[in-house]
């Protein structure tokens, strides 16, 4: 027995040596794997140090977003304009494709003042899955679709817009096109972005929309403004320190960009990184994660309040994505986010279509529903919901007359 | 499963620690698991195209050794071709046959209706099928004793480094490696690790940018560049097709120098070539002496006069072209190097003839033979690469001449990828030709060397990996 031990502790104190003799064999991986993780250590835990953060800003954005940076500042891009007030909006008179924007910076299909000529004028608010994007024509977008002799529609809809900027826009500027309905927009995750001011630190390969939003934080129940930051910080976006300063503030996602600059650089930290969000996520989607449904539900309120004041009801109708409309694979046994959204909302009050319960229920495939993103609809998914929309306008004016009744 | 993608370092991360912990035996049933499961990844079904192959040549290799007939013998290699070549003809070249039958028949003024299958090409059949025949026809040839192992034959056919896309590796190279026993060495390792290094930045690197920036968009419409656009995307896809084909048959010997086996070298710095016969021994060397060996040879070679010379290199160049791919530009760009061939050895038998021969010619004529060389192998890849004839000849037709006006802005990164194959080949040729001077350079320096390309290869590889060229096949 002593023996068996004596030769099982001397086999492995002779491995030891063996094993450390075989990697010094093989020099040229073994000085690789040191100088690699010199590297790594000295770009997470030196450079940061040392590095001016306009540098990793630089290095953050890649060039395509560098290039559309100077668009948006020169005012050349060819959708959007900049704007101090909500960040950015639709560039007026603007065709490119299936793309139509009229004079107002509206998707409409037809000439119209502030004053409507039909009975009912219904306002649509939101991002580009309302304003249907470059993936629908302009007859084919759902505010077209519900247009008939007594209703009119104007099409808001403006690219990546989330539910703040529509309710800076409806009241500052909308409201004096005097819809009586007012359909907004609440994506699938509802409160995505509430919390974010440069679009580029929530999602880094948006690079065609690097622009600045404005955001409100909440305060004992009260919305408090965090407007855009101030052009000269804007026009300089490359080498600002005090707008990056201004976003760490302010910025809800800012963490990503400061964790870029340690773990964005290098294979090694960067793999880890990278199995940490994807860990972070799924716990994330698994546990729930309803920290800003507070904010959205003071914000819904708010407009619904505004809108209620000038006689105007305001209908949501929820827009998820095909990943949460038709999840697949293991998606199917995530707990079910959006119902749970959802039900939260309704059970404020608010007055919700669900875009997810009408796709589904038309038995229609899911791949003829959305568009080649996968995201945005196609004409025969914003029919669907048209049609739904309709109905479910017809249903509220029985309730409270807001539209008015067909001869 | 691409070799330059994460599935495949997982992929081999996880082979590499399971194979090294088992016994020889289990080591080849572990690989020939390991490496159906590879092919599988890309479609289950055509495993049993393999799995047919290998049994086919297992059991004719072993009839074909235990009988002494002629006839018999005759009769089992006969077996053994008509398998593979037709799995590898109703596969490959069905559609192209029956297609190009069409054609003729309606330039003759007949109407022929024959409509062509769907027929999806497996990945890799080109390459295992001659694996397979080299082995039945080295047996018959008495080169070669059978495996009597169904294993170990099996996991020669299918061994995944090589699987897809070559270097063409001959059983008599292989066989023996898979009865040895293998022990883990951290030699190997490194020489495997570095060798993968390299194979991936030629081919996630060079090849990759090459094809994004500049190649892919000027083939896609030749009449709209500039005479000089078309010279660079020529030059650019002649070193493309090299990045592609060598990185990947880099990888393919590291991965395989990792697991303890040396399969032999593909390229040899083709681009060093003086004359088409030296490109010919430098460029996809496994290929070229498969169809030296069983084909060129097989036919006679040069043994039967200059007519009949000339003949073999035709059939041979032909059926070169033919297995590049099934279309009518890959025969006439085999054909082409045919002809460079044919016209190379006449008139080098003619100056011999004349005492014209120079052995050692000085610097200027070894620089014109070298852009002569070097113009006319570029100028065969245009149809190389070309979908069609027609587009083949804009391009050729531009190059001398072209109405169009566009130009490309070309990144830094391209000419990073241009010098890097030049020092590549100047490497080569400082190997070649001044080994006095091959300083041994340090481990040290060599580390700084292959870890700076990790990083580079990091934040400088495009975003989306395309498929290797020589998949198609």
């Amino acid at each position: 027995m002593e023996n068996e031990e004596k030769k099982q502790k001397g086999d492995k104190t002779s491995r030891s040596p063996r094993f450390a003799r075989q990697l010094f064999r093989a020099p040229v991986l073994l000085y690789m794997m040191i100088i690699l993780l010199a590297a790594e250590f000295s770009v997470v835990a030196i450079a940061p140090l040392l590095v001016p953060d306009c540098r990793y800003l630089r290095l953050y954005l890649n060039a395509r977003a560098e290039e559309c940076t100077r668009k948006h500042l020169d005012g050349t891009d060819r959708y959007n304009i900049r704007c101090d007030l909500i960040g950015w909006r639709n560039r007026p008179n603007c065709t490119y494709r299936k793309w139509e924007v009229d004079e107002h910076g509206a998707r409409t299909t037809h000439a119209y003042t502030t004053i409507s000529t039909k009975p009912n004028r219904v306002m649509f608010m939101g991002s580009s899955m309302i304003n249907g994007g470059p993936f629908v024509y302009t007859n084919e977008t759902i505010s077209a679709l519900i247009e008939d002799s007594t209703i009119e529609a104007i099409n808001f809809g403006t690219m990546r817009y989330s539910l703040d900027q529509v309710y800076l826009h409806y009241k500052n500027e909308l409201n004096a096109y005097h819809p009586n309905i007012l359909v907004v927009e609440i994506p699938g995750s509802p409160d995505k972005g509430l919390r974010n001011q440069y679009v580029l630190f929530r999602n880094r390969y948006a690079g065609d929309m690097p622009y600045l939003k404005p955001r409100f934080t909440l305060e004992s129940d009260e919305l408090v403004l965090v407007p855009v930051p101030p052009k000269e910080y804007h026009d300089s976006i490359f080498c600002s320190p005090e707008l990056l300063r201004w976003l760490e503030q302010t910025d809800g996602y800012y963490n990503d960009f400061r964790a870029f600059k340690r773990f964005g650089h290098l294979p090694i930290a960067n793999t880890l990184w990278y199995f940490y969000q994807k860990a972070r996520n799924l716990y994330r989607l698994i546990m729930g994660d309803y920290r800003d449904m507070p904010l959205l539900e003071v914000l819904m309120a708010r407009l619904v309040d505004l809108a209620d004041k000038q006689g105007v009801a305001v209908t949501f109708i929820m827009m998820p994505d095909r990943t949460i409309t038709a999840a697949a694979g293991w998606r199917k046994f995530l707990p079910d986010h959006y119902k749970r959204q959802l039900d939260m909302l309704e059970s404020k009050g608010f007055d919700i279509i669900d875009g997810r319960e009408v796709l589904r229920r038309s038995g229609i495939p899911f791949w003829k529903l959305y568009a080649s993103d996968n995201q945005h609809y196609s004409p025969a998914g914003n029919l669907l919901l048209a049609e739904a929309l309709k109905e479910r306008l017809d249903k509220n004016s029985r309730k409270s007359p807001v539209l008015v009744e067909k001869n | 499963m691409n070799f330059a993608t994460v599935q495949y370092f997982v992929f081999f991360i996880v082979v590499f620690l399971i194979y090294w912990r088992l016994s020889r035996r289990m080591q080849n049933i572990f690989l020939l698991a390991a490496s159906y499961f590879f092919y599988a990844c890309w479609d289950w079904r055509f495993l049993s195209l393999i799995i047919v192959s290998t049994l086919n040549d297992y059991l004719c290799g072993m009839f074909i050794a235990d009988t002494d007939s002629p006839r018999r013998r005759k009769t089992l290699l006969v077996i053994s071709l008509v398998v593979n070549l037709g799995i590898l003809g109703y596969f490959k070249y069905f559609n192209f046959f029956a297609g190009s039958f069409i054609g003729l028949a309606d330039a003759l003024g007949m109407h022929v209706s024959w409509t062509t299958a769907r027929i999806i090409l497996p990945v890799g059949i080109s390459f295992y099928t001659f694996q397979s025949i080299s082995y039945t026809v080295d047996i018959y040839r008495r080169q070669l004793l059978p495996t009597r192992s169904a294993i170990d034959f099996a996991a020669f056919v299918a061994f995944f480094p090589q699987l897809v896309a070559g270097p063409i590796v001959r059983a008599k190279e292989f066989v023996f490696q898979l009865k040895q026993k293998r022990h883990f060495s951290a030699e190997n390792l490194q020489i495997g690790v570095t060798r993968f290094l390299t194979g991936y930045f030629k081919k996630a690197f060079v090849a990759d940018s090459l094809a994004v920036y500049l190649v892919d968009p000027v083939f896609a419409n030749p009449g709209d560049h500039t005479t000089g656009m078309l010279w660079l995307a020529m030059v650019a896809w002649t070193v493309q097709i090299y990045a592609d084909f060598s990185g990947y048959s880099s990888m393919a010997i590291g991965s395989a120098r990792m697991l303890g086996f040396e399969i032999p070298e593909n390229f040899d710095f083709p681009y060093l070539s003086r004359n088409i016969s030296e490109y010919w021994r430098r460029w996809h060397m496994t290929m070229s002496r498969f169809f030296r060996d069983y084909v060129y040879i097989g036919l006679g070679g040069n043994r039967r006069g200059t007519a009949r010379s000339l003949l073999n290199i035709a059939v041979t160049t032909f059926v070169s072209g033919l297995w590049h791919g099934a279309g009518w530009t890959f025969v006439i760009w085999g054909w082409l190097h045919g002809l460079y061939i044919a016209v190379f050895h006449s008139m080098r038998k003619w100056r011999s003839r004349h005492g014209r021969y120079d052995e050692n010619p000085r610097l200027p004529k070894i620089i014109a033979a070298w852009v002569l060389t070097q113009f006319a192998v570029c100028l065969a890849l245009v149809l190389f690469r070309a979908p069609d004839f027609s587009t083949a000849w804009v391009y050729t037709k531009g190059l001398f001449y072209s109405a169009g006006q566009g130009t490309l802005e070309i990144p830094f990164l391209i000419w990073i990828a241009f010098a890097s194959i030049i020092v590549d080949h100047i490497a080569g040729w400082i190997m070649e030709h001044r080994p006095q001077m091959k300083v041994r350079v340090p481990a040290f320096s060599r580390a700084v060397v292959y870890a700076a390309m990790i990083v580079f290869l990091y934040h400088a590889v495009p975003e989306s990996v395309n498929p290797y060229i020589y998949f198609q096949f």
